[in-house]
This record gives C-alpha cells, sequence and structure tokens, in this order.
C-alpha cells in the first residue's frame, strides 16, 4: 500500500478483521483505483534552517506557533506534566560555563526525508507528501502512538483529552487549521496551511512560487525578531534556504541516525 | 416567470428531502421530517436570475464574492441585498420582499445557514476549480438557477471524499491527503 494513494479500502484492509461490519460501509464508498498520475512539474523539498547564532531563545517562535495552529494549552496541574503538546519548543541545554548564558534551540519536527514515525504508522495517516512535509491527516489517526515512540525527537504529542475551547478563545482559533480531537497525534506541518495559500495564488497568477514569498513563511520565521529562521525548497539549489544550508556551520540533529532531517541547524564551534 | 416564481409548498420541500435522505439510509430521518434549516430571509435564486442589471444579468459573484478566485464561496451581506432592495421591487412588491427592509430596519444581523458545508478539517478552495479548472458552478450544485427557495438537504456528492477522489483521479487533479485536509 502506498500512503499517497488514499483508496480507502487499502488503508481500511491494514487494519485487518478486527475492525470488522463497521469497516464495511466507509469502504464500500471507496472509490475504484486506476490513479491518473498527477505530474509536479518540479520536485520541491521544502525545508528550514535555524541560524543558532542569531536565535536569542526569546521564544517567539514557539508563541506564534501556539497561534497559528490552535495548538491547545493543557493546565499545569501534575496531571498534565507530560501531556504538553509541543509542535515547536525551545530545547533548553546546559550553559556552556556554570552561571553562563542559557543555551538552546528553537526544535520543530524536524521532517526526516527517511522518517521513522512514517514506516510504523500502520494506517497512513502520517506520510511524507510529494514535497518532503511529514504529514499527518488527524482524522485518520487511531491513536496507536507508534510513531511517537518511533520519532528519535520526540516532536509528537497526543491529545490524553479533547482540549476545550472556552468563551473568546474560540474566536482566536485559525480557521485554516482544523482543532484536534482527544486521541489523536498532532505534529509541526511546516505551515502547510500557509504553504497551500501561497500556492494556490501562485498558481491563479500563472507562475511558479517565487523564494522571496516563502522565506519567512511559517509562523515561527515570521515572528523570529532575529530573522533566524529561514524556510524554503532545498532542493532548488539557488533558495536563500539553500545557501544557507551550505554554510560551514551547518549540522543536523542526531544525523549518525540517517534520517536525514529537513530542518538544518547553524552554530559556530566555540570550543 | 410567474411560475417559478411562487415557493414550492412546504409538504412537497419536505417529501423531495425525505426522498433524498431515505434514499441515503438513514432511518432516523426518514421517522421525523426533516426540518428545513431556518433561514433568516426567503430567498428565491431562479426569480433573481432573471434580473437584469444594466450589464447583463446579476451574476453569481454579485453575491457569493468569492466564488470563482476566492477559496470560500461566501454568503451575502445585507447590504448586498439593500443595494437594489432599498427600494421596493417587483410590480407590485410582496410582503416577502419586504422582509428585507424589515430585518435591515430591526438591526438583527443577517447569518445564513450553509446547508452543503465539509467538516472542519476538510480544505476546499472554489479558486482551483472554478479559476483554475474552468468547471461551471452547475457541474457541482446542478442547476441552481431552477432553485425557487434555499435547498434543505446537503449535496452529498459534494461531503463526500469518494465523490472527490473520483473526479480528481479521472481529471488527473492532486490526490495527496493534504491537497483536502487541513
Ligand atoms: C480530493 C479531496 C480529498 C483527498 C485527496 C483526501 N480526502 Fe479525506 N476527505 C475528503 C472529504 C471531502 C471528506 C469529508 C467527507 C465526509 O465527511 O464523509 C474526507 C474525510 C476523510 C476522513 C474522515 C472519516 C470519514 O471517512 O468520513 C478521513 C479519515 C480521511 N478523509 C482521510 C484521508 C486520507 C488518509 C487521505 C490521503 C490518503 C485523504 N483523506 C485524501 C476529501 C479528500
Ligand atoms: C440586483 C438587484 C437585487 C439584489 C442584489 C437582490 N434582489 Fe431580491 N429582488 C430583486 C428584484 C428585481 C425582485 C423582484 C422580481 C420580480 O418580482 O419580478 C426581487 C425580489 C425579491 C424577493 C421577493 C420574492 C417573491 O417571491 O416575491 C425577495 C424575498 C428578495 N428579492 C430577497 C433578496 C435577498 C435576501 C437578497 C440578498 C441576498 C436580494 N433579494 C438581493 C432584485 C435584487
Ligand atoms: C468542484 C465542485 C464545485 C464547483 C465547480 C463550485 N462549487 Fe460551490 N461548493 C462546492 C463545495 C464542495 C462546497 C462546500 C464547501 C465547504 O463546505 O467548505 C461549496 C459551497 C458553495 C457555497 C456555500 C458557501 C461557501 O462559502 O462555501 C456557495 C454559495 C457556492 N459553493 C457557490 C458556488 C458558485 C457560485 C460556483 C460557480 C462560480 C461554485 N460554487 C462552483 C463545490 C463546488
Ligand atoms: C442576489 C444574490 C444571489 C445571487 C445572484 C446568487 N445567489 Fe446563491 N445564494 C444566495 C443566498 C442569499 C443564499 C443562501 C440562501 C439559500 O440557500 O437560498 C445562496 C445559496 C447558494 C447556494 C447554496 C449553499 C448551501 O447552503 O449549500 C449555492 C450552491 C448557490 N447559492 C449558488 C449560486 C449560483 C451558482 C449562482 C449563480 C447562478 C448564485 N448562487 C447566485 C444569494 C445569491
Ligand atoms: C468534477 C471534478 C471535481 C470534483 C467533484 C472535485 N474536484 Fe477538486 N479539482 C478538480 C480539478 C480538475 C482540479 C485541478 C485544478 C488545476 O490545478 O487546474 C482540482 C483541484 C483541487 C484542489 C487544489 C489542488 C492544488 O492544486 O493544490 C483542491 C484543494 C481540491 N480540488 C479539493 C476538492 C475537494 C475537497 C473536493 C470534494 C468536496 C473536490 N476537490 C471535488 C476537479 C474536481
Amino acid at each position: 500500500m502506498s500512503a499517497k494513494d488514499p483508496n480507502r479500502r487499502d488503508l481500511l484492509r491494514v487494519l485487518g478483521a478486527s475492525v470488522g461490519a463497521g469497516v464495511g460501509a466507509t469502504a464500500g464508498l471507496a472509490a475504484s483505483a486506476g490513479e491518473a498520475a498527477a505530474a509536479p512539474a518540479r520536485t520541491r523539498r521544502w525545508g528550514m534552517v535555524i541560524d543558532l547564532d542569531r536565535c536569542t531563545l526569546c521564544s517567539s517562535c514557539t508563541v506564534a506557533c501556539k497561534q497559528e495552529n490552535n495548538v491547545p494549552v493543557v493546565g499545569p496541574d501534575d496531571e498534565h506534566v507530560g501531556a504538553q503538546i509541543e509542535w515547536l519548543s525551545i530545547l533548553w541545554q546546559e550553559p556552556e560555563q556554570p552561571g553562563g548564558l542559557p543555551q538552546g534551540m528553537p526544535f520543530p519536527c524536524q521532517h526526516c526525508a527517511d522518517a521513522p514515525c512514517v514506516k510504523v504508522c500502520p494506517v497512513g495517516a502520517t506520510y511524507k507528501n510529494d514535497e518532503g512535509i511529514t504529514m499527518q491527516i488527524w482524522d485518520r489517526c487511531i491513536g496507536c502512538r507508534y510513531c511517537m515512540v518511533a520519532c528519535p525527537y520526540g516532536r509528537r504529542s497526543f491529545n490524553w483529552e479533547t482540549p476545550r475551547w472556552d468563551g473568546t478563545q474560540i474566536q482566536m482559533l485559525n480557521p485554516d487549521v482544523a482543532t484536534r480531537t482527544g486521541g489523536v497525534v498532532e505534529k509541526c506541518t511546516f505551515c502547510y496551511q500557509r504553504v497551500r495559500r501561497v500556492r494556490e495564488r501562485a498558481a491563479l497568477e500563472g507562475r511558479e512560487i517565487e523564494d522571496e514569498e516563502v522565506r519567512r513563511l511559517p509562523a515561527c520565521a515570521a515572528a523570529c525578531p532575529a530573522e533566524a529562521i529561514v524556510f524554503g525548497d532545498l532542493a532548488d539549489p539557488e533558495s536563500r534556504v539553500s545557501e544557507l544550508a551550505r554554510d560551514p556551520r551547518r549540522f543536523q540533529l542526531l544525523d549518525y541516525l540517517g534520517t536525514d532531517p529537513s530542518v538544518i541547524y547553524l552554530k559556530r564551534d566555540r570550543r | 416567470m410567474s411560475a417559478s416564481r411562487r415557493p414550492v409548498s412546504p409538504e412537497r420541500a419536505r417529501g423531495r428531502g425525505l426522498g433524498l435522505v431515505c434514499a441515503f439510509g438513514l432511518a432516523g430521518a426518514c421517522a421525523t421530517p426533516a426540518a428545513a434549516p431556518p433561514q433568516p430571509l426567503p430567498f428565491d435564486h431562479a426569480l433573481h436570475a432573471t434580473v437584469e442589471l444594466d450589464d447583463g444579468p446579476l451574476g453569481c459573484t454579485t453575491c457569493h464574492a468569492g466564488a470563482e478566485r476566492g477559496v470560500r464561496a461566501g454568503l451575502p451581506a445585507l447590504s448586498t441585498c439593500l443595494s437594489c432592495h432599498m427600494r421596493p421591487q417587483g410590480d407590485p412588491p410582496s410582503s416577502e420582499e419586504a422582509r428585507v427592509r424589515e430585518l435591515a430596519a430591526s438591526g438583527v444581523p443577517l447569518r445564513w445557514i450553509q446547508v452543503t458545508r465539509n467538516p472542519g478539517h476538510v480544505y476546499f478552495s472554489h479558486g482551483a476549480h472554478v479559476a483554475r479548472a474552468g468547471m461551471a458552478c452547475a457541474e457541482c450544485h446542478g442547476e441552481v438557477t431552477t432553485w425557487t427557495e434555499p435547498p434543505t438537504v446537503p449535496l452529498r456528492h459534494l461531503t463526500s471524499m469518494d465523490a472527490c477522489l473520483a473526479c480528481h483521479r479521472a481529471r488527473g487533479a492532486p490526490t495527496d491527503c493534504v491537497t483536502c485536509h487541513q
């Protein structure tokens, strides 16, 4: 089964007999196969460079991310410890010298080229899309959390309960991102809703997406006052993000695992 | 014109709606008649399709501004209706017609009820289909210009993943999950 072929009959077959009769009704609706190949003009690979020498750890990116993506804030009580939903957070590290400046890095999903989470998802809810983004289809997720075990970066969160949005909070929700219910795993999508908007605009105007219009596209990059986060197409050698990714200061997190993240960090070696 | 002008009787409308609902096997809906959603004002597409402006017939995008290039087609604001209905329209104006001004005078905000609607996790863009793929409204919505009153039952083929996919496959449009999911 290819996760890209949205044939629900196949998706459901994976679940096997255990789901039983309930499946029949849905599977009966599934359209027959025979995909007409939708040929993309050019293979894109969306990626991000985070320059840690520019980053001041102000954490604006984490707030912007929460607002853009309707990421729920869970309560402060003990029962919620470890149940926080994090798409992008700061990974804090020990200061270089005792009493030194705090150290850390903005830490979104790494959008690995070879993503361990995708390999373990039994229902195809998470998959690599044509443009290199590790996507998650909330409604497809059955909450087994295999992906959370597989992810070496811990960049996936589980909704232990359905988030509540009270009063005016509802008006603050972003209509371009569906809210998730309890029992669903969620993660960073590189603000796909914004990528989609740019793509539609470019297609309506009959042109290709320009590098300038995506450099600060994701909410985190747009919010960064130090312009430490740059987004773009890693497959385009001319793009700003590719240029930065060739910087000698570059490194990828846990690169020895061979996951080949699409998030590339820059940091001067201070030792 | 006078025939399509008179609204369909409530019994007939209900019967029509019920047939559809029953056809989809919703037993509960067949037992109790599906109530038409209470739209704030009467509205007749067929009648308005005959309205001529200086530059031709009244187009869909006058009231559904985003239907050609936007994501959501959008439903008209009261000010759009009032651009004509500030003065009584029709010869003679009907009591139904006067309700537009009555609502405006009452100050109650106008909120249309969208009948055919996908769940929040679905992304659908009118611009991609109308402006880019050059599709006509009728290809998906049917002959709206014959509607004499608001629809009461959602169009199942516009709220079904399989129907979307069937056309996307046939026409080589994208089938990646995130095309339609958000
Ligand atoms: C061409 C558009 C389109 C594509 C592509 C698409 N979907 Fe959907 N999907 C829909 C629509 C529309 C609905 C809402 C239908 C409904 O509520 O029954 C939906 C509903 C769903 C649901 C809700 C459950 C259900 O059966 O009602 C799930 C789960 C889902 N899609 C998963 C997927 C996955 C996984 C993929 C990719 C493999 C995918 N979809 C690709 C349009 C699409
Ligand atoms: C371009 C001008 C125009 C706009 C805009 C317009 N109407 Fe009308 N409307 C008319 C005309 C002209 C008639 C009378 C047609 C006739 O009787 O032949 C009419 C008739 C009506 C009637 C009476 C129907 C009947 O059966 O007697 C209602 C109700 C009505 N309109 C509601 C609305 C609402 C609600 C809106 C906003 C969504 C609206 N109209 C927008 C021109 C307009
Ligand atoms: C490819 C099929 C398709 C075509 C073509 C299409 N529509 Fe739609 N339309 C839909 C779907 C699906 C919805 C439901 C959207 C939702 O729930 O997000 C919808 C919803 C609407 C609505 C409800 C309000 C809203 O904001 O969504 C209006 C009004 C509408 N369409 C008008 C039009 C008009 C006018 C045209 C022609 C210019 C048109 N549509 C062409 C599929 C289509
Ligand atoms: C004068 C304003 C006006 C014009 C012109 C107009 N509409 Fe509408 N349309 C409305 C209003 C008001 C509603 C909501 C009440 C209703 O459903 O009748 C509506 C509802 C709809 C819906 C149903 C959305 C739902 O609830 O599922 C569709 C589809 C639609 N219009 C398509 C069209 C098309 C296609 C055209 C052009 C042929 C058109 N409209 C022209 C005012 C207009
Ligand atoms: C009758 C045929 C038809 C139906 C029905 C249809 N589509 Fe499409 N759709 C197309 C075509 C053709 C395109 C390609 C437009 C282009 O790129 O020129 C398209 C493109 C799209 C796009 C934009 C893809 C992009 O380029 O990023 C979205 C989103 C979409 N469809 C969603 C839906 C959803 C959701 C439904 C069901 C509610 C649906 N479509 C039903 C024919 C259809």
